[in-house]
């Protein structure tokens, strides 16, 4: 595979893996879960 | 400069570089991000043992200066017998602790196991024991960027564990999830065999013993300058960390607006630390860390001063989270450009005690300082103080290879 080819793939890879993490923050049930979490240590 | 004292560029590569990162990377994901979401147990913890919050809290206070003061011991066991073999104990420690964490059904227990077992298993999984490696097996010219592919890994899996952990302690419940996590850990030995390096760090570079390494570089007013840039590091962003949702708090604002900053640090952190990283490649790196401390107090002294709505939160979290671990690649590259590589992991150890002393004022001081005086106002200007301090003490630092007249190489 050429090296331009193989870079776009990395970054496609690694902005794709981003993405997915911060919809996972953003799911209501988790956004209300970890909230909860993170409170109660105040 | 003469022969002894250049910039040590590998003899031998026998670990490609790909390797080197691929399994770097994976090690730093596993170890910076487990331990990231420490704070989520607290609740459960403390409800289901009967403890008081400063049980737990005290005991990831040890886990922070264990893990400093370990530091400089597992990067000088790393440079002398192999940073692949400290990883293996890491790991098998990490497990320990995490099990410990959750198996511990006194204070003193959880504090020996949360506490001492786990901040010792980070000083043999992070940074310094494998930036050791890739300062070795990585060419000069790609060794600031390297440092900045694995620093953005740890950043992702800070970004990544907290809503894993998140589910995986409503799932299976919290002691459950601190045994899936321990086999998680485990998974850093087969990883540690990938930065098996044939040749033993002491033959890198000029014969020179761990006293006179340690001599050297604190009679040498860079190093001191560079302790003195990540004690600051450690004390805004730990502080930022800890205080920050309190502070939210305070002000009104729901806890959904801190789960959001707390997403979008984590986000921003991955593309500032890569971006660092890169940059060191290209710039002087005292002036790609004078930048960012200079900018972390702006960005402070605007969050404090403008009015406090959910954007301007968001911004802050932003902007913060770009320069979040982004000092971490241009200091270690400055570390390896200066004194060579053989004593890398043990030099970075020492830089990074000072992050840790900075990061436990930074927590105390926090909520020393509102306790007197019911507000985090006065620790928000330390902070834009202490940024503009390091923007200043990073400017004289010299990048150049120290000069070692008299030594021989090994």
């Amino acid at each position: 595979m050429k090296a331009p080819v193989q870079r776009v793939l990395w970054w496609a890879t690694a902005a794709a893996a981003l993405a997915a993490v911060f919809v996972a923050y953003l799911n209501p049930h988790t956004v209300v879960d970890l909230a909860t979490r993170v409170w109660a240590c105040f | 400069m003469n022969a002894a004292s250049m910039p040590a560029r590998p003899t031998q590569t026998p670990l490609s570089m790909r390797q080197v990162l691929i399994c770097g990377a994976a090690i730093v994901t596993l170890s910076m991000g487990i331990r990231h979401g420490f704070g989520l147990w607290l609740a459960p913890i403390t409800m289901d043992r009967g403890w008081t919050r400063e049980t737990f809290a005290f005991a990831l206070a040890i886990q922070n200066l264990a893990w400093g003061l370990a530091g400089p011991f597992a990067g000088m066991l790393a440079d002398r017998f192999g940073a692949y073999r400290v990883l293996l104990v890491g790991a098998v420690l990490y497990g320990l602790g995490l099990v410990s964490m959750g198996l511990a059904s006194s204070g003193l227990a959880f504090m020996g196991g949360a506490g001492v077992l786990l901040g010792m298993a980070q000083s043999g999984t992070t940074y310094a024991v494998v930036y050791g490696v890739i300062a070795r097996q990585v060419v000069p010219e790609k060794r600031s960027w390297a440092m900045g592919v694995t620093a953005a890994a740890g950043s992702f899996g800070q970004f990544l564990m907290v809503p894993v952990e998140n589910g995986l302690i409503a799932g299976i419940g919290w002691q459950n999830a601190l045994f899936v996590l321990a086999c998680g850990a485990l998974i850093i030995m087969p990883l540690a065999i990938g930065l098996k390096e044939p040749k033993p760090a002491a033959d890198s570079g000029p014969k020179q013993s761990v006293a006179a390494a340690l001599g050297e570089a604190f009679s040498y007013p860079s190093f001191g300058l560079l302790m003195a840039g990540y004690f600051v590091c450690g004390f805004q962003v730990v502080f930022i960390g800890v205080h920050m949702p309190s502070y939210l708090k305070d002000h009104g604002l729901s806890p959904q607006v801190a789960t959001i900053a707390l997403a979008l640090i984590g986000l921003f952190n991955v593309f500032g630390t890569y971006t660092a990283g890169s940059l060191g490649q290209r710039l002087p790196k005292r002036y790609i860390l004078s930048t960012i401390y200079a900018l972390r107090a702006v960005a402070i002294t605007v969050f404090i001063s403008a009015p406090l709505t959910p954007w301007s939160v968001y911004i802050f979290a932003a902007v913060m989270g770009f320069l979040w671990l982004s000092t971490v690649p241009p200091t270690n590259a400055i570390v390896a450009q200066i004194f060579g590589v053989r004593y890398m992991s043990m030099l970075g150890g020492v830089v990074f005690l000072s992050h840790q002393v900075g990061s436990f004022l930074g927590v105390w001081l926090g909520g020393k300082l509102y306790d007197a005086t019911g507000s985090y106002d006065m620790v928000w200007w330390i902070a834009v103080a202490l940024g503009i301090v390091a923007a200043l003490v990073n400017l004289p630092v010299r990048e150049t290879a120290i000069q070692r007249a008299a030594l021989k190489p090994a």
